[in-house]
């Protein structure tokens, strides 16, 4: 069994992906040490076992909101295989702050770009091909409202958490 | 005049450049989270009545900021 987080800020239609990919089959979890639940869903890919847990949407890991530090308590005290970044597609010029956090805390991550739909409408082109090789992370345009990059997204998460199979779930060592 | 302008006295319509934030680190952070950090362009879009939120353009995320939060951010000559 393999857990993904799933991490984007407000507005980003990280919900609404996170219940595409799991086809609505979510429940609520609690963990040890949070006061909150958190949304959460197993899901079956091509055979491997996926526990798919939503995140409260957050500005900034380093934040001080309530959100924030659950999100941080959550990261320090459960190993994750892979972490989702979701970001708005379309205000990638301030979102891409919340993956570049996650990429000094050397978690494993795979960036999803989501309204890209809107993004394009609005003029803003993004080179994800370009973003990732910065990154050193997968970036991939979708948009989960039309359904659109979603088997990319599938496939992506998979052949990551295949290629990391022999390493133990990620912990950051220092979140502040 | 005032040699440092602040983004609460930027008349509605016009654009400046983010010159520093004079916040405590939670608000500089949230601030800076939502795109407003200095050298970034901000536009007033239209201001709430008498001392009512200011609503912004920064790059491409629009926010609503209380009157006093934008008398913290002060702007570029």
């Amino acid at each position: 069994m393999s857990t993904i987080a799933v991490l984007g800020m407000p507005n980003t239609g990280k919900s609404t992906l996170f219940n595409r990919l799991t086809g609505h089959h979510a429940h609520i979890g609690n963990w040890p040490g949070l006061t909150v639940d958190l949304m959460l869903a197993d899901l079956q890919l091509e055979g491997h076992s996926i526990q798919l847990i939503d995140l409260p949407g957050i500005y900034d890991l380093r934040g001080h909101s309530d959100d924030e530090a659950v999100v941080r308590r959550f990261l320090e005290q459960t190993p994750v295989d892979l972490v989702l970044v979701v970001l708005n597609a379309s205000q990638l010029d301030r979102q891409l702050r919340l993956a570049l956090q996650v990429q000094l805390l050397a978690l494993p991550a795979v960036v999803a770009l989501n309204m890209a739909d809107e993004a394009a409408r609005f003029g803003v082109s993004i080179h994800a091909e370009n973003l990732s090789a910065a990154l050193g992370q997968p970036v991939l345009l979708l948009s989960a409202k039309y359904r659109q990059g979603l088997e990319t997204l599938q496939h992506t998460l998979l052949a990551q958490l295949e290629a990391r199979a022999d390493r133990p779930a990620a912990v950051p060592e220092q979140l502040e | 005049m005032r040699s440092v302008s602040r983004l609460a006295d930027l008349p509605t319509g016009a654009t400046a450049t983010v010159h520093a934030l004079a916040a405590d680190a939670g608000l500089r952070q949230r601030l800076e989270a939502l795109g407003l950090r200095p050298g970034q362009s901000v536009q007033v879009l239209r201001r709430g009545w008498w001392s009512g939120p200011l609503h912004v353009r920064v790059g491409m995320t629009e926010l609503m900021l209380r009157r006093r939060d934008a008398a913290r951010v002060s702007l570029a000559a």
